[in-house]
């Protein structure tokens, strides 16, 4: 468990949760994708932590769950929204803001 | 030893789990897999040395916001999935490709700081107490913009969701 072996782990999950991101078409599955982003930050800001014998990861990876918690509420008012005046849930139909 | 046996156990798990999280058809498999890796993050937050974190982990994600993601799936019916689900947009490839060159061009101008000597935990290194005391101590700012931060995002998802009644 080396910090190389971590710190490559954590770009690969950021790698795949981006893939999420970039090329679904699913409003949930986009907002699933983004938490998994941030999960995976949070491994790297906790093996930092642990390499560098700090606490500072660690409260950091606290003020990003509490962001995250607000973020994903907001989020996903605004899909309930938008299901209720669209009926859809997919990314591609919201053009109207499109210039 | 038996730490890296089960570090590495979990790291294909996560892999596995983050892939079908993404691939897959139905949103509920997908938070449900979302679910299964914020468990795995912490049983790896254990074995990394903060016991606090994981219960943290554990209560907030799977407890919170995986089922407030269950809820809004369930109640407006939105398992459906498109006929073509994946965008295959050639500047979408493109930007994806020059923000992963980007990183991994960090990643190598770092690399001085990768070669950190193997890790340690001291005891209490993680606790609630420690976590506590440097909260308190150096992040006071910090933690009550983050108090405010949620009020905000109470009254912003209520104002979003809420009927216009005319008074």
């Amino acid at each position: 468990m080396s910090y190389q072996m971590l710190v490559l782990l954590s770009f690969v999950l950021f790698a795949i949760g981006m893939v999420g991101v970039a090329m679904r078409r699913n409003l949930i599955i986009v907002l699933v994708s983004l938490e998994l982003m941030l999960n995976a930050v949070n491994i790297l800001f906790v093996s930092a932590s642990r390499y560098l014998h700090t606490m500072d990861g660690q409260i950091f990876v606290i003020m990003v769950i509490t962001i995250a918690a607000a973020e994903t509420a907001i989020a996903l008012a605004l899909v309930v929204k938008v299901f209720k005046m669209v009926g859809m849930v997919k990314i591609d139909d919201l053009k109207k803001l499109k210039w | 030893m038996i730490s890296h046996v089960l570090f590495a156990i979990a790291a294909v798990l996560l892999i596995l789990t983050y892939i079908y999280a993404v691939v897959a058809g139905n949103p509920v498999y997908s938070a449900l897999s979302m679910g299964a890796a914020f468990f795995l993050t912490s049983f790896l937050f254990v074995l990394l040395g903060a016991p606090f974190l994981a219960a943290v982990q554990v209560i907030i994600y799977v407890g919170a916001m995986l089922i407030m993601f269950l809820f809004i799936i369930m109640i407006f019916n939105l398992n459906k999935e498109a006929a073509a689900p994946v965008r295959y947009k050639v500047s979408t490839i493109v930007s994806y490709i020059l923000i992963m060159l980007v990183l991994l061009v960090s990643l190598f101008m770092a690399r001085g700081v990768l070669k950190m000597p193997g890790g340690f935990t001291v005891v209490g290194f993680g606790s609630a107490e420690n976590i506590g005391f440097n909260l308190m101590r150096y992040y006071v700012l910090p933690f009550e913009l983050a108090s405010f931060v949620l009020l905000v995002g109470v009254f912003g998802a209520i104002t979003f969701v809420k009927k216009r009644t005319k008074i």
